[in-house]
Formats: structure tokens, C-alpha cells, sequence
């Protein structure tokens, strides 16, 4: 019975675990790009120490969640106060709170815009075959050469490159269908 | 002219030896607007692509310390399982700080979370509570937990005792602990919730201590705070301690300000608690302001939002406000019937210290239509509820001399007030002497 009861307990603490990451990916997946943005163009602050502070604001939220009601505007809040005390660190910088009547991390239209553009593309790139995201992702964002790519598939670099160019012709297809709101008609069969 | 295909130019923006004839093409790119835009484009998407953020890269540290988090918490609540029915004493016999099985986050988290809910109903549990949790939260290491989240872990556990503290009205130990928790919020990267907390706790007890300006001052900016960070809940708060300090200094006007803009918040968010907290005192304002018309039609509506929600304390303070109404109205028996009734349920539901401000108000009234002999037997009733819920404090001091006044005549409105706003701070702060108003 005892053993049974563990058992139980043990399982509910591994669906609690599995349930947090998922919650936790789909909270990062919408809003970290944004508050990239804004500590980048907003508050001037260079990539690396953006993506720390972003990383510091999810660290703060996920040590107390439930002590946060609202998440989007406490998340913006927090990037601001965040970014504020980054360039305070620089002495250019002395309020604790983005005090005011607007937060200066409130976020445009054009910010907006390029975040959905980002979490766009991104639904994209989930639409290819796994071949292609594999092939972009090294190519783009890892930054490996097509040379380097062939060799390691034992392919010519020259191939590599035409599948780029098939991959990212297939990608903006789906994306452009998307945008329009098509987005059903161009995926994959 | 034709246009180049959107694969050519897509190799083009690849890599311009991809193309059989780039001087051709490059040309024609500078003829062409169309084409030229297209390369634009695809240059934009390329340079998407390049963005970590097209990728979702998820932060696997903070996804691991999200799953980890989550089972310490579900391991916590078993845990602690067997202090949830349990009284303070079986907690505190314990000593959960000297077992090291409870050396984690999740405890602390745990202990926090409930010192939270009891600050209110048992602060002294309360206090035991926090100081579990902040000596327990001094065990871990950097080496088990990022340092952010300890820091907010300490910061919560020392914000919790503040609040616990407060309630005991043992205010200089209550700012000593805020001094604490607001040491352990500073060294997070950004200001959070905890440093909004800690100024509305500080608010808190110069507020108590009568320092009005001063705590307007930390609640503008615990207002502003609560506010830039989505807290609408604690920016009410704010909002709503900064309408109390406008009535207490009986500038009833700008409190009614405060106490409406509350309501508008909870009728457009369909909050039910703020909106019938508010009406009731936004009720008081409009007594006090002689507007009884507006007056009745709140507290006729607090009183029925109490009533629907079953909040037993809210309803007798909304009927103890309806009579001080009636008696506006100069119906004074009725008036004195409904404070009778008002005093007597705060002492059902064991509240002494409402019931004896109720019984203040009550003999306010009987003074005010001769009947000064019913008071002493009026405040001997209220002194018995004190005496049996042990609150031996000033409180019994500033009854007698109510009480001794009213039997030698000498009762006046300031005493009364005097005696009242006394039972107020003194139920707050135990240590508090009762001092008779100057002459």
C-alpha cells in the first residue's frame, strides 16, 4: 500500500515537472523575443547583456510565479526596471522603477510587428521537413559554411547550397501564405 | 522587360557565384524595381533567419530549474502535509530549521506562501512561519539554486515576517525586516514585486504611526510600481490605503476621489470584493460628507455584494455604518438599535476590538439623546469581551475612562473620538498607553 502511495507521489511530482517546462517553453517561446527587443532597442543594450537580462527577468519570474498576476505587462515591466538598472550600473541611469506616466518599454508598432514577424517565421520553419530546418538552422543561425555542411553529410558544398536556396524558397512561400493568412493552403501535404 | 525568377534571385542573395551571368543580373537589379525589392526581401528573410529569435531557442537552464521548481513543490506540500490542520504549536514543536529532509527551495517557498495566508487570521503563526522559512532559505546553497532565486526566496521569507510583525503591531522589528527583505530584493538584476511589497509594508506602519505625508509619499511610488508592472491588485491597495489617509485627516472629498476611482476599477474588471469594499467606503465618505441620499445607496449595495459573498465581518460593518446613516437621518432609535445589533455581532464573531469601536460610536449616540446612564452598562459588555479574548491592553484603560466619564457627566464627542481612533492604533500596536485628550 505504502509502496503504492510512493508510486503515486512520485508520478504526480513528474507530471508536475513535465507540466512546468511546457508551461514554462510556451511563456518563453512568446515572450522572450520581445523583451530582447526592447532591452536592444529600446534601452540601447548590447545583444549579449539583453539576452542576460532576459534571462535574469525569467529567472526572477520562475522563483515565484504566483506571485505575478498579470504576465505580460509584469514581464515588460520588469525588462524596463531591468534594462534601467543595467544602464545604472553605467551611472546613466538613477530611478529604481520606470517611473511615469508610460513606461519607456512599452512597446510600438513596429516592435510588435517585428516580434510577430519573428514568432512567424518561426511557425514556418516548424511547417519544413526536417531536413531543411536542419539545413538552415546550421547554415543561418549556427553559421557553418556550406562546405563545412557537405562534408559532414558527405555531399558536394555546391548541393548544399541549391538545397539552401529550395529550403528558404519553400520557407518564405509558407510564410508569405501565412502572413496573408493562408497559411493552410502552403503547408506541406 | 522580364523579370528574374524568384529562385534566381534567391541564389543571387546566397551567393552571387550561384548565378551563370551576375554582371547580367546585377544589371538588371539596377533597372528594375520589382526585382530589386524582391532581393530585399529576401535578404530581410535571410537576416530573420539568422535571428536566434526565428528559432525558438528555448533556455534550458531555466526550463530545468522550471521542471525542478515544480517537483519541489509538489515534494513540499507532502511534506508539510501534516502541519496543514495542525495548530502553531505542533509547527513550532517541530523545528523544521534543525531537520535537514526540509532544506528546500520548495519548502521555503511553502512556509512563505503560508505565513502569507496567515499574517491576517494568526500572525503569531505567521511569525513562526517566516523565521522557519528564512532560516531554512539561509541553508541553501548557490551550488543547488541560481542566486536570483534565493535572494527572492529570503527577500519573500523576511517580506513575510515584516507582514507578520506588522499585524503584531511591533512595528520597529517590522521595519528591521523589511530593511532585510529589501537588502535580499536589491541584489536581484531589477526591481520586482518584492520591492513594491516592501514599500507598501513601510507605507503600512507610518500610516499606523500617523505619519500621513510621509506614507502618501511610498505609496505614490508603491502605486506607480504595482502599476508599471501589471500588479492592479496591489496599485489598488495603494490607492486605497492613500484614500484612508485623505479620510482619517477627514478630507472627505478627496478621499471619496480614491475610493471611486477603486470602484471603477473593480465594476470594469467585474471584481466583486473591490466593488463592494468600496461602496462601503465610499458610504462613510458621503455620511461624513452629509450627502445621505448617495450614502444610503452605497451602503444599501455594500450590504447586499457582503451579504451574496457571505463575508460575515464586511456585513456587520456595513449595518454598524447604515446605523451611523439612520442616526445621520435622525432616526435614532433605529439608529441605536442597528449599532446594539453591530456591537453584539462583533462580539459573536470575536472581534473585540470593532465591537468596542462600535460600542464608542453607540454611546456617542446615547450621550447625544440623554441617555447617558445606558453607557456604563453598554461598555461593561464590551470590557467583559476584551477581558475573555485576553486583549488586556490600553484598550481596558480607555474604556474605564469612557465609562467614568459618562457617569459623571462629562462625556463629550472629542472624548469619544479621541477614545475611538485610540482603539484603533492600540489594536495594532498592544504596547500603546492610553493617554485622555488634552483639555
Amino acid at each position: 500500500m505504502a509502496v503504492a502511495t510512493a508510486a503515486v507521489a512520485v508520478r504526480a511530482r513528474a507530471d508536475a515537472s513535465d507540466a512546468a517546462v511546457l508551461q514554462f517553453e510556451a511563456i518563453y517561446a512568446a515572450y522572450a523575443p520581445l523583451l530582447r527587443k526592447i532591452a536592444v532597442r529600446k534601452f540601447g543594450i548590447p545583444r549579449g547583456d539583453a539576452e542576460a537580462l532576459v534571462h535574469d527577468v525569467f529567472a526572477t519570474y520562475l522563483a515565484n510565479p504566483s506571485n505575478v498576476r498579470n504576465l505580460r505587462p509584469y514581464l515588460i515591466g520588469a525588462i524596463c526596471n531591468a534594462a534601467r538598472q543595467h544602464l545604472r550600473r553605467d551611472a546613466t541611469e538613477k530611478e529604481l522603477f520606470c517611473n511615469g506616466p508610460v513606461c519607456a518599454a512599452t512597446p510600438e508598432e513596429e516592435l510588435v510587428d517585428s516580434v510577430i514577424r519573428s514568432i512567424t517565421i518561426r511557425s514556418t520553419l516548424a511547417q519544413l521537413g526536417p531536413s531543411c530546418q536542419e539545413t538552415l538552422r546550421r547554415f543561418y543561425l549556427t553559421g557553418e559554411s556550406a562546405p563545412t555542411i557537405a562534408e559532414s553529410r558527405k555531399t558536394t558544398a555546391n548541393y548544399i547550397l541549391r538545397l539552401l536556396n529550395y529550403c528558404r524558397n519553400r520557407a518564405r512561400a509558407i510564410y508569405v501564405a501565412m502572413s496573408q493568412g493562408g497559411a493552410r493552403d502552403a503547408s506541406p501535404q | 522587360m522580364p523579370h528574374l525568377s524568384e529562385n534566381l534571385i534567391g541564389r543571387y542573395a546566397l551567393d552571387p557565384r550561384l548565378v551563370h551571368d551576375i554582371e547580367a543580373v546585377e544589371a538588371h537589379l539596377r533597372d528594375c524595381d520589382v526585382c530589386r525589392r524582391s532581393l530585399e526581401e529576401i535578404r530581410q528573410f535571410d537576416s530573420d533567419l539568422a535571428g536566434g529569435d526565428a528559432w525558438g531557442r528555448t533556455d534550458h537552464g531555466l526550463a530545468r530549474f522550471a521542471a525542478e521548481r515544480a517537483e519541489e513543490d509538489a515534494e513540499a506540500q507532502e511534506l508539510l502535509a501534516e502541519f496543514d490542520d495542525a495548530p502553531a504549536t505542533t509547527f513550532v514543536w517541530a523545528d523544521l530549521p534543525s531537520n535537514s529532509d526540509y532544506y528546500t527551495g520548495g519548502v521555503v517557498r511553502a512556509l512563505s506562501k503560508r505565513a502569507h495566508e496567515m499574517a491576517d487570521r494568526d500572525p503569531r503563526y505567521a511569525l513562526e512561519l517566516a523565521d522557519a522559512a528564512i532560516s531554512i532559505s539561509r541553508r541553501l546553497s548557490e551550488d543547488d539554486y541560481p542566486a536570483t532565486a534565493l535572494h527572492e526566496w529570503r527577500g519573500e521569507a523576511w517580506k513575510e515576517k515584516a507582514a507578520a510583525l506588522f499585524c503584531l503591531g511591533r512595528f520597529a522589528e517590522t521595519l528591521q525586516a523589511v530593511d532585510c527583505a529589501e537588502a535580499e530584493y536589491n541584489k536581484l538584476s531589477h526591481a520586482g514585486v518584492g520591492h513594491v511589497a516592501v514599500l507598501y509594508i513601510r507605507a503600512s506602519v507610518l500610516y499606523e504611526q500617523e505619519d500621513y505625508e510621509a506614507a502618501a509619499r511610498l505609496l505614490d511610488r508603491s502605486a506607480a510600481a504595482a502599476l508599471h508592472l501589471g500588479e492592479i491588485d496591489r496599485y489598488m491597495a495603494a490607492l486605497h490605503m492613500l484614500g484612508s489617509i485623505h479620510y482619517d485627516r477627514r478630507q472627505f472629498n478627496t478621499a471619496a476621489t480614491f475610493f471611486a476611482t477603486i470602484l471603477r476599477f473593480g465594476e470594469k474588471n467585474n471584481s466583486i470584493v473591490w466593488i463592494a469594499r468600496e461602496r462601503l467606503t465610499l458610504g462613510n465618505c458621503f455620511i461624513e460628507l452629509g450627502d445621505l441620499t448617495v450614502a444610503r445607496q452605497y451602503l444599501e449595495a455594500a450590504l447586499l455584494q457582503f451579504t451574496t459573498l457571505r463575508f460575515d465581518t464586511e456585513i456587520v460593518r456595513t449595518q454598524k455604518a447604515i446605523g451611523r446613516l439612520l442616526f445621520s437621518e435622525t432616526k435614532h432609535v433605529s439608529a441605536i438599535q442597528m449599532l446594539r445589533r453591530s456591537v453584539a455581532d462583533f462580539t459573536r464573531l470575536q472581534m473585540p476590538t470593532d465591537a468596542a469601536i462600535a460600542a464608542v460610536q453607540l454611546a456617542e449616540m446615547l450621550h447625544a439623546t440623554g441617555r447617558d446612564r445606558d453607557i456604563p452598562h453598554l461598555l461593561n459588555g464590551v470590557v467583559q469581551a476584551f477581558t475573555q479574548a485576553g486583549k488586556l491592553t490600553g484598550a481596558l484603560t480607555a474604556l474605564a475612562y469612557l465609562k467614568e466619564a459618562a457617569v459623571s457627566g462629562k462625556l463629550t464627542n472629542t472624548l469619544t473620538s479621541h477614545v475611538g481612533r485610540y482603539l484603533v492604533r492600540v489594536d495594532r500596536q498592544p504596547a500603546l498607553l492610553f493617554a485622555p485628550p488634552p483639555v
